[in-house]
């Protein structure tokens, strides 16, 4: 075993192979696919996919993982988020192939479809919705995090979030109650309305060790636990991660119906 | 062309049960799965979404080989690959102690995708073998190339596998 | 998927009609729908869906954003079927059951009228 992963053989005999071959994509790579770029890299993963197209601002320096002061340096050549975490990965692997994207993911979506895992680190559950179907199409695990701070009168700030892993075949974000009609009606009715949401690097943090923890435990299987979705509710304010309720509750299907196993690969058109 | 397939734990089962089943006089079975594809920049992904299972009248008794299906296997196959507009895979398992298709059954597969490539022309035809802790896909492009191995063969859902090529 | 006689009804508008399942939903994908006058492009690909979505009733999407007459809000860009889709915001308050072509009409208004 190369002395890079000694203090990570607990992860299986196999995980070497696995965390340098797998090839991970990772949707968005603000406050928190910094992260989980961050913790990847250290991991030893080896095959990235990335897709970002915003560059570096004052008001991210207070999240954005590996940015620092002079990238956020108005006048001069901006720094793509994809930059710092290209400046991140290669810092602790040199050697990486980072195949990355200063765009959106669906302007050039080829890339996207070679990975084994995908993050989605979005900020909309339209962007969900969307990321999620191309995952199931092309039979891909997606784990999606976001982090929400929402200011309440004059009570304190309620800082929440989600951490979902949605495994084709198993139920979808729809089936956990997590994409709803109406929640994509309310947010396409605001559509354009939305300021600079709240946001913090502690928050980030949590959802995405969460995110690469289960991540890890998929593609290693070091737990031997891992036999179902996953829907992780933050509480930020109690600084506590809990299985939603609602996961329990439901009974969930077994199977999905929003994507059938037939509804698989390049979409089939009928004609009419 | 580098491929990748992807199959879904649960059809993977299905398969599996299947394949596992005794019968009478062969002495192994054999299966088809439908599959859809994608381009992914420069690679394909072949996902395989329907298993199409041989029925038990269907096998020839040949001592001579682990296994032997008749015309009329080969024909449901065909005719649900035209059905479907889907790539074909031919299907079968080994103990892991034989992570690789064996002679006879590289001899078979180019007597079959002929068929299958003409029935869907650009689809990605071929063979997956089943070996138990993983898996091993040979798939035809359709162009006159020859045929090539799938860099991977990935079973998605819990726990995942991944059964890579040898670099 | 969809009523024959409905798709019928609206093959003089398009060069050609295909259906589509994306997420659970059905689509029609309208190539060479022809736009109204005053429209660039004049005909482009669109994709209909006729069963209610992000809290309209029904939506027609582009393959484009469309240059028309009036400004319009375009609220969606995003990804459907595997392809890029754009879409304006418009609905009306008539929520009478619609055939295909009714849709399709109801929703090219938004490009013609204030």
């Amino acid at each position: 075993m190369n002395e890079r992963f000694s203090r990570q053989s607990f992860l299986g005999p196999d995980s070497e192979t696995v965390i340098t071959r797998a090839v991970i994509g990772v949707v968005g790579l603000g406050g928190g696919g910094s992260h989980i770029v961050q913790q990847l890299a250290h991991l030893g993963f080896h095959n990235f996919v990335l897709y970002d197209g915003d560059h570096v601002e004052e008001s991210n320096l207070n999240r954005l993982i590996g940015a620092t002061s002079a990238d956020a340096v108005t006048g001069v050549t901006e720094t793509s988020k994809l930059a710092i975490a290209l400046r991140v990965i290669h810092g602790l692997d040199p050697t990486a192939e980072v195949d990355g994207h200063s765009v959106r993911w669906q302007d050039e979506p080829g890339p996207l479809r070679r990975c084994d895992l995908i993050f989605g680190c979005v900020d909309s559950f339209s962007e969900r919705d969307q990321l999620e179907a191309t995952c199931r199409r092309h039979m891909i695990p997606l784990i999606d995090i976001g982090l929400d701070i929402a200011i309440v009168g004059d009570d304190p700030p309620l800082m929440g979030g989600q951490v979902i892993l949605s495994m084709p075949g198993e139920p979808c974000m729809h089936c956990l109650g997590f994409l709803t009609k109406d929640l994509l009606a309310k947010e396409a009715s605001n559509y354009g309305a939305a300021g600079p949401r709240p946001q913090v690097v502690f928050g980030n943090g949590v959802l995405a060790s969460t995110a690469v923890a289960i991540a890890v435990d998929l593609l290693t299987d070091w737990t031997r636990q891992l036999r179902r979705a996953v829907y992780l509710e933050y509480r930020g304010n109690e600084q506590a991660l809990r299985s939603h309720p609602r996961v329990k509750d439901k009974g969930i299907a077994p199977a999905c119906p929003h994507y059938p196993l037939t509804n698989v690969g390049s979409p089939i058109f009928h004609r009419l | 062309m580098k491929a990748t397939v992807r199959i879904q734990r649960r059809l993977l089962v299905e398969m599996e049960d299947d394949l596992d089943r005794p019968h009478e006089f062969a002495k192994e079975r054999l299966g088809f799965v439908l599959a859809r594809w994608a381009r992914a920049a420069s690679e394909l992904v072949v996902i395989p979404f329907e298993y199409i299972s041989i029925a038990d009248d269907n096998y020839i008794d040949d001592a001579k080989v682990g296994a032997k299906m008749n015309s009329t296997a080969i024909r449901a196959a065909l005719q649900a690959t035209l059905n479907s507009g889907a790539a074909c895979l031919h299907v079968h398992a080994h103990h892991p102690t034989m992570p690789f298709f064996g002679d006879l059954d590289l001899t078979e597969q180019e007597k079959l995708m002929p068929s299958f490539l003409a029935t869907v022309p650009d689809a990605p035809h071929g063979a997956l073998l089943l070996y138990g802790t993983g898996a091993v896909a040979r798939l035809w492009s359709g162009n006159g190339r020859p045929p090539g191995y799938a860099e991977r063969v990935t079973v998605v859902g819990f726990p995942m596998r991944f059964s890579w090529r040898s670099s | 998927m969809f009523p024959k006689d409905q798709i019928e009804e609206l093959k003089h508008c398009c060069q050609a009609m295909s259906a589509c399942q994306d997420g659970g939903i059905d689509y029609l994908l309208l190539e060479g729908l022809a736009l109204p006058s005053g429209c660039s492009p004049a005909r482009i690909d669109a994709l209909l869906c006729p069963t209610p979505r992000d809290g309209y009733p029904s939506r027609l999407f582009f393959a484009a954003q469309i240059q028309s007459p009036f400004a319009r809000n375009w609220n969606f860009s995003g990804r459907i079927c595997e392809r890029n889709w754009h879409g304006y915001s418009w609905k009306t308050d008539d929520l009478r059951p619609m055939r295909l072509a009714q849709l399709v009409r109801l929703h090219l208004d938004g490009l013609r009228r204030a």
